[in-house]
């Protein structure tokens, strides 16, 4: 039952980053930095700090065994973000020596995903 | 409409196995006091899709094994929101500097990472490209 819930959480949590960015890049407009994936990141990051502000009020740790988590944190917002195409889209401005939208880029990924994350928590941890 | 439905497929079980990777590496690792699991799946999913990307550059692989390899297990073993989770847990059972070097490596150790895998890439697709292998 564990292992079907991760992995069921984990397929849906990848279908839907793929189809969600899909979207964004049909209603986007050619940017300087790479918008699908850093909206998407920083979605995922909001929505596991929603999930755990309303759950645990706090950032759990040990919950391994709880099934909610597992399926939702675990799978679901662990797949539905992504990190391996944000380093290769980071490369891919470092080769090109865009070096200010790199900066943008990173900047925005890491440190929106991290404050939207807090915000969320705070939002339903009250 | 078939090959769409081929792709969400593809990109499901790609999904589903990088998870299930992602979550056995993160059981080995649930009692150290470092989130190296997380570490170690970011980095180790950022070169993986860095040599399909280069690979890719040269050579296309057929599009569902593509979506499903890069978009479904890349991106289903490797996290952001763990990332951003960890790095407040860490800030606040521990110290700011301890999330921050949590950030940095996993930020350059990625992205370093993703740079090798495609030079990796590219170099195994132009040899096989010289030596006029189909494949």
């Amino acid at each position: 039952m564990t292992i079907l819930l991760v992995a069921v959480g984990g397929g849906l949590g990848a279908v839907s980053r793929y189809l969600l960015g899909i979207l964004i890049k049909s209603r986007t407009k050619e940017r300087r930095i790479p918008t699908a994936m850093l909206i998407v990141n920083i979605l995922g990051a909001f929505g596991l700090g929603l999930f755990f502000g309303w759950v645990y009020r706090e950032v759990p740790s040990m919950v391994y065994d709880d099934l909610r988590y597992l399926f939702i944190g675990v799978g679901f917002f662990g797949a539905f973000t992504t990190f391996s195409t944000f380093s290769i889209e980071t490369s891919t401005l470092i080769r090109k020596k865009k070096w200010g939208d790199c900066a943008l880029y990173v900047g925005s990924s890491i440190i929106g995903s991290i404050m939207c994350f807090v915000l969320a928590m705070m939002i339903t941890a009250g | 409409m078939k090959q769409q439905l081929a792709i969400l497929l593809s990109i499901f079980i790609g999904g589903v196995l990088g998870t299930l990777l992602r979550y056995a590496i993160n059981l080995q690792t649930i009692n150290l006091l470092f989130p190296l699991g997380t570490i170690l799946e970011n980095l180790l999913g950022s070169f993986l899709l860095g040599v399909l990307t280069g690979w890719g550059a040269v050579k296309v692989l057929p599009g569902a094994w593509k979506e499903g390899i890069g978009v479904g297990f890349c991106g289903g073993f490797t996290t952001m929101s763990t990332l951003a989770a960890d790095a407040v847990f860490i800030g606040g059972e521990r110290s700011f500097m301890a999330a921050a070097v949590y950030i940095i490596i996993s930020l350059f150790g990625g992205v370093f990472l993703a740079l090798a895998g495609l030079k990796a890439g590219e170099e195994v697709a132009s040899r096989r490209q010289k030596a006029g292998d189909l494949l």
